[in-house]
């Protein structure tokens, strides 16, 4: 069964103990396509994607799947039709094959199937020869790469990645953005990044955060489009800015 | 001179004894084994729950826990005992569950006396885990109790050391042993009592050969360990 899965947020605003991460975010994802967030460092774009993969809770406002409220109720069940590729490369201290089965044993998969998905995932990623090793022994890439298939391995509706291709060699690049335009063909992929040229390569829709607000939003064109002078900064390469300065 | 010859011939009486397979002193061997090996699985069951709530959650006064927790790590021994003793003594509240001068009666205070450090190592070592793990687990589909068990076994290595540390005190303790077991022959006299008696009885052969099975053990507990860290927690 492949769900279609939509996303609305409305409102959303996240504080932490004396910081305003996101301050009234409305958003609309499609069932389908690359979603991408950028923005300058701080700005809130993994808040946001915590948010959306329903790690964190919202301080207020709402978040939609399908039209529907998610309530405390639904968010076991939904997170499992979600999977989320983090910003560092974050694993468990074992080797490639049981970062990549943890998924499929937590949902009790009959150990054929396991076995098929895992050795197709290996695959398609080009990580067969890998599998025994520990995740230590692996390279930046490598972690990634592994990364995104305990990831694609679930058969995910919605995948969220937090940079996923930060300090990718170009071969390792190439390989994630690939995949990511795959799984975007028939379902959403919601994904953050700094890296300009990478969404005139593979967004369908961009949307601008900055210190926690949402400056625009809109197909990739808009960043160049923009009269905003914080995106007109990004873009000129001044990736630092303070707000306070504009 | 002579004393210190004595104190070396009294070594290789020592090792004769041990190795020769002497039951008196397996009897005792093994009896402590048992008690304290028994006190740290009972200080596991209930440090562990303990140390990952404190670990996980964020709530007021946790630091104030967590710093009771610590200075328990040096409680004396010979005031739990007094206390306990004054707890399962006949007259006492606990009296009438018959446990003093009983192995469930200095297992119980062992149990006690180790839990802080049980709780400490081991909030110590689920603090070092990344705390993203759990919300990898949870991005993978696990719910909020697997997540903790994800993160429980990424901080293996440290609960392992919060294992051997707390093995280790309890063997060696002398208070509980001698206060709630109250040191009764082919019942509850383990090693260290067995140590304190001979020695006061002049037998100062026998309580070498005690003392040097009581390293050994504390060693072989080490040595299992370490090798259960390298095979399995790697």
């Amino acid at each position: 069964m492949v769900a279609i899965i939509m996303m609305d947020l409305k409102n959303i605003t996240k504080e932490f103990s004396d910081t305003l991460a996101l301050n009234h975010i409305n958003l609309h994802f499609d069932d389908k396509g690359v979603f991408t967030i950028i923005g300058p460092s701080g700005a809130g774009k993994t808040t946001l994607l915590k948010i959306l993969s329903l790690l964190l809770k919202p301080t207020r406002g709402q978040i939609f799947v399908n039209n529907v409220n998610v309530d405390d109720n639904m968010r076991h069940s939904l997170r499992r039709r979600f999977t989320m590729v983090f910003q560092n490369t974050l694993f468990f201290n074992s080797n490639v094959h049981d970062n990549i089965s943890y998924g499929l044993k937590i949902r009790n998969l009959p150990s054929d199937e396991v076995k098929k998905r895992i050795r197709d995932v290996l695959m398609q990623l080009g990580l067969i020869e890998l599998e025994k090793k520990l995740m230590l022994e692996l390279s930046v890439g490598q972690m990634q790469r592994v990364s995104l298939a305990r990831a694609l391995v679930l058969e995910p509706e919605v995948l969220f990645l937090d940079e996923p291709t930060a300090n990718l060699d170009p071969e390792n690049n190439l390989i994630m953005e690939r995949e990511i335009l795959s799984f975007s063909k028939s379902k959403l992929v919601v994904m953050s990044t700094h890296n300009i040229m990478q969404i005139h390569r593979i967004a369908d829709s961009v949307a601008f955060l900055s210190d926690g607000l949402l400056i625009d939003q809109g197909e990739k064109g808009i960043l160049e489009d923009s009269d905003d002078d914080r995106i007109k900064r990004f873009v000129a390469g001044e990736t630092d800015y303070s707000n306070n300065n504009c | 001179m002579d004393f210190i010859t004595e104190i070396v011939s009294s070594f290789f009486e020592a090792f004769n004894l041990i190795f020769s397979g002497d039951s008196f002193v397996i009897d005792i061997a093994l009896r402590s084994i048992y008690i304290s090996g028994f006190a740290t699985i009972l200080a596991l069951g209930f440090g562990i729950p303990i140390a990952m709530f404190i670990s996980f959650k964020e709530f007021f006064g946790k630091n104030i826990i967590k710093w009771i927790f610590n200075i328990s790590l040096g409680f004396p021994t010979v005031t739990l005992g007094l206390m306990l003793f004054l707890l399962f003594s006949r007259s006492g509240p606990l009296g009438i569950f018959g446990i003093l001068y009983t192995p469930t009666g200095i297992i119980m205070g062992q149990a006690i006396l180790v839990i802080p450090i049980m709780v400490s190592f081991s909030v110590s070592a689920l603090e070092s885990v990344d705390p993203e793990i759990r919300n990898l687990a949870k991005t993978l589909g696990a719910s909020d109790f697997q997540a903790s068990i994800a993160a429980l076994i990424e901080g293996a290595k440290g609960i392992s050391l919060a294992i051997v540390g707390s093995f280790n005190r309890a063997v060696s303790e002398l208070g509980i042993a001698l206060m709630i077991g109250g040191n009764i022959r082919g019942f509850t006299r383990v090693l260290t009592t067995t140590i304190a008696l001979e020695t006061r009885r002049g037998e100062i052969t026998q309580s070498i050969a005690i003392a040097i099975v009581l390293l050994f053990t504390i060693a072989g507990v080490n040595i299992v360990m370490s090798l259960i860290k390298r095979l399995w927690l790697r």
